[in-house]
């Protein structure tokens, strides 16, 4: 080889040295168990992220418009009315209240 | 680096007292947490209600890995992840630890800020916004039970005056 071509090769010397030299080959189940671990990570870490979206919405979303306060008020205002109703009809004179009660005070005290 | 696999105690008594002085020092917000409960043999129901009234008393949240409990009792039907043995248990936290690679790694580290996110959030004020968000609808859900029970008296008395 000519001096000159001889200078041209330097740079690819060491790479020529070590042609034909076998190297460790990565395994695929090397690969698979790799990439394994990283799918878990990422998996994990976007269930997180999920949750924390979640987290995050729901305490906001309750915090700043709590329904069951208005949902009580007007359950409670259905109650009372019902209430009422079921009173004055049971003071009526002919109610099942009033005749029972007349019938059992009458049985036991003439 | 610690990888959220599952983390493993052995209940040493059913008792309160036992329970929280063994479950109080474990943190839940990095991995799922088995508690063993098979060897305590006939006090096995007595251990799953005191754990149950353990989390509902100290309101320790199971966000984001769950409880499960190993335990041979098979007529308890409460809040608890009750299962027979390990090979039961969800395969997806059954990792081998290994060193990381700078993927992996960066992929852990991404992870472990959002825990340390969602257990900030759980010790700010989302328990306690989620509680009173359930106490309000148990109190709805007795008014309406309590209306429900005087529109039927009313639907009765409508029928008795002929209405």
């Amino acid at each position: 080889m000519a001096n000159k071509d001889k200078d041209d090769m330097i740079g690819f010397k060491d790479l020529m040295n070590d042609y034909g030299i076998q190297r460790p080959k990565v395994s695929s189940r090397d690969t698979e168990f790799s990439y394994k671990m990283l799918t878990f990570l990422e998996k994990e870490s976007e269930r997180l992220g999920k949750i924390i979206e979640f987290c995050d919405e729901k305490t906001l979303s309750l915090k700043s418009y709590p329904q069951n306060i208005k949902l009580e008020l007007e359950v409670d205002l259905e109650l009372k009315r019902e209430k009422q109703k079921l009173i004055q009809r049971l003071r009526w004179e002919n109610s099942p209240l009033s005749v029972n009660i007349n019938d059992m005070l009458k049985t036991h005290f003439g | 680096m610690i990888l959220p696999n599952y983390s493993s105690i052995y209940l040493s008594d059913h008792d309160d007292e036992t329970i929280f002085n063994q479950l109080n020092p474990i943190d839940l917000s990095t991995n799922p947490l088995v508690i063993n409960i098979e060897h305590l043999g006939e006090s096995q129901l007595s251990a799953l209600e005191n754990l149950e009234n353990y989390f509902d008393l100290y309101q320790k949240s199971t966000l984001p890995y769950g409880v499960y409990i190993i335990s041979s009792c098979t007529d308890y039907d409460g809040k608890l992840f009750v299962c027979q043995n390990f090979k039961e248990l969800p395969q997806f936290y059954h990792q081998k630890s290994r060193p990381l690679n700078s993927k992996e790694s960066t992929a852990f580290k991404k992870m472990k800020l959002k825990q340390k996110n969602l257990k900030n959030i759980q010790s700010g004020d989302f328990l306690p916004t989620m509680n009173r968000y359930a106490e309000g609808h148990k109190r709805i859900y007795d008014l309406e039970k309590e209306l429900s029970f005087l529109k039927k008296v009313n639907q009765g008395l409508d029928k008795y005056y002929g209405k």
